[in-house]
């Protein structure tokens, strides 16, 4: 589904050059449950980005559902990114002024299919999520954990391939991170693909397999398939 | 994301920051209210000028001038004739392209008598169609009629003032006999009083001042006979200015015996000239009004850059949950134009309490204000178009923010 061959990163950063992914090769398949480990610079977080398209790689290549992406430009990845890739955010990034109806709605606006998702879809996933009974509410008047359902409810409304989640549990006590997370093991069950970025391994050790980084570097693999 | 969305995030973001926005439209409100309100004033002017070119004959009159012998006829000059009624029985004769024409003899003021009462007035020979001519309206009676002129009777079509003046209340004059430079002339006919009242007088007061006679009637008391002071023609298409000119031009040639020593002259270049002078009004006003909207425009470019430095991590989601660059744009168009929108409606409002503000202040029927649909319309395009120019570079800033950047903004 998604395969990341010889993937290098590199930034400026002022005269010298960082390279944060160095030679990167991942493959990740349908229903797979990845987290990604690994310390505060360690390049999980350009990895993460690159495989959500947020970001271009200096060199090699990743194919999303054996479409190759280097070539696209900054719309056609965006285009791809709406329908492909669902976002869950550490701070949940959920919009203050719209309604949980209209930020779960909000990558549909994007997703320039012929039929987008309408409020039938948001009531499913926010449903799916727990949270369909707080629909018409403000991200203020939820508690963290309620926030961070609904940002995963957003992340699927326009049923995705993957779900990437950076850190989904660092802002939530321990009981919502067991109820998020279980949540996660949930959708993984029922078919969703889902990369977890965390730094944390007890959050990683939800996840069937990981990959441990270090220098731009995977130094451990585990996919357990 | 489509547009219509994106005006609906900008009323949003506009109530939700009232007094910011308020501050931020104050330019286009006061700009939009200036153009419309300035409008009115430049299209009550074009009106005033209008309607008085209209009452005195409109673009139809045609006018028979007196000119000097050309130089090179000068050895025929002393065959040279003045205007007279044989010119206008040629006219009447041959120019098919005229509805109507007629002559004028300037008797100038004179005093008249009605029992003991006295009163100076201009008297004027006219015959029938100088009423179609003119454009001069009878309340009671009649105008002097083609037997009146024929005849060279003595009877007279008086103006408003010379009834108030000379005559009894709540009678009508009609029958009654008055003297003009004494001789008895019998009123057959008053004028409408005609009224167009600017700076607190009645501009056309001049109108109701006169007192028509029949031409052949002014010509035997007061002046030589046949010469008159002036011949009209009416048009009956303005299409054909041109031919009726030529037309009129060769008949005069005949009745002058070949001397060029009258013009034909239309009322177009007046036109012309009328038409620059409401151009001129109407673009130097629109440049007061444009110095505001930029003011405006320079507001909405303000908030807006502002509004996104609040919201860079909403960019950031909207890009990372698919948001293309040009929706990002859009949506931040839509949004400058819903600030505007919402100015230009506010402008428009404005502009009415505007009009009754320069017009309580200003004496009655100084200015005549009229606020018309045309301006209301060009006061709202300016605005959404000030809200397009102004918000393109707020806009451009927020789409080409970086996702991961934006993202990670605090």
């Amino acid at each position: 589904m998604l395969i990341l061959s010889k993937a290098v990163k590199e930034y400026k950063m002022g005269d010298s050059l960082v390279r944060a992914l160095n030679g990167v090769d991942l493959e990740i398949r349908k229903g797979d449950f990845l987290a990604i480990v690994g310390s505060s610079g360690s390049g999980k977080s350009t990895l993460m980005h690159a495989l959500g398209l947020m970001d271009t790689l200096t060199s090699g290549t990743l194919h999303v559902n054996e479409q190759e992406t280097s070539k696209l430009n900054s719309a056609q990845r965006a285009t791809l990114r709406s329908q492909e890739i669902g976002f869950v955010f550490q701070t949940f990034n959920l919009l203050p002024r719209l309604t949980i109806e209209n930020n779960v709605l909000l990558p549909a606006q994007y997703s320039r299919r012929a039929h987008p998702a309408k409020l039938p879809d948001a009531i499913a996933v926010l449903e799916r999520v727990g949270m369909a009974h707080r629909i018409g509410h403000k991200p203020n008047e939820l508690s963290g954990g309620e926030r961070q359902r609904v940002s995963i409810a957003r992340a699927l409304i326009n049923k995705p391939s993957l779900i990437l989640a950076d850190e989904p549990t660092g802002n939530l006590d321990s009981q919502n991170m067991v109820n998020i997370l279980k949540l996660f093991t949930d959708l993984n069950a029922e078919g969703q693909t889902i990369i977890i970025v965390t730094h944390d391994p007890d959050v990683a050790k939800n996840a069937r397999n990981f990959i441990r980084m270090r220098d731009g570097q995977i130094i451990e693999t585990d996919l357990k398939r | 994301m489509n547009f219509f969305s994106g005006l609906l995030n900008g009323f949003q973001e506009a109530w939700e920051n009232k007094f910011r926005s308020l501050l931020s439209m104050m330019g286009i409100i006061l700009g939009v209210a200036s153009l419309v309100a300035m409008m009115g004033v430049a299209e009550g002017l074009i009106r005033d000028f209008r309607a008085i070119f209209e009452r005195s004959g409109g673009i139809e009159r045609v006018s028979i001038d007196q000119t000097k012998v050309p130089e090179w006829q000068k050895t025929r000059a002393s065959i040279s004739s003045k205007r007279t009624l044989r010119d206008l029985d040629a006219i009447l004769d041959n120019v098919t392209l005229a509805d109507y024409a007629t002559a004028q003899f300037n008797a100038n003021w004179k005093e008249m008598i009605y029992g003991n009462r006295k009163y100076w007035s201009q008297i004027t020979g006219v015959t029938t169609d100088y009423q179609p001519v003119f454009n001069v309206e009878v309340a009671d009676g009649r105008f002097i009629a083609d037997i009146d002129v024929h005849e060279a009777q003595r009877v007279a079509v008086i103006g408003t003032n010379v009834l108030e003046n000379m005559f009894p209340k709540d009678v009508s004059p009609v029958g009654l006999s008055f003297n003009i430079a004494g001789l008895p002339y019998r009123i057959v006919g008053v004028l409408k009083k005609q009224m167009y009242i600017r700076g607190g007088r009645n501009i056309l007061d001049r109108l109701n001042q006169v007192v028509y006679i029949p031409v052949t009637a002014a010509q035997s008391q007061f002046g030589k006979l046949d010469e008159v002071h002036g011949i009209y023609l009416k048009a009956n298409n303005v299409a054909y200015l041109s031919e009726l000119v030529s037309q009129t031009e060769n008949t005069l040639l005949a009745t002058h015996r070949g001397i060029h020593d009258i013009e034909v002259k239309t009322r177009e270049e007046d036109l012309i000239e009328l038409k620059k002078n409401e151009a001129g009004f109407k673009y130097s006003i629109g440049s007061l009004a444009i110095i505001s909207l930029i003011i405006g425009g320079i507001g909405i470019t303000n908030v807006m850059l502002a509004s996104i430095n609040e919201r860079i991590r909403e960019i950031g989601v909207r890009k990372a949950v698919g948001a293309r660059s040009s929706d990002v744009f859009l949506q931040f168009i839509a949004e400058s134009i819903s600030i505007s929108l919402i100015g230009g409606v506010l402008g428009i409002l404005f502009s009415f309490a505007l009009v009754n503000v320069v017009m309580s202040i200003m004496p009655p029927n100084t200015v005549n204000i009229i606020l018309t649909t045309e301006a209301f319309l060009l006061g709202f395009g300016a605005s959404v178009f000030t809200g397009v120019v102004s918000g393109i570079y707020p806009a451009f800033k927020a789409a080409k923010l970086d996702p991961i950047t934006a993202l990670r903004y605090e």
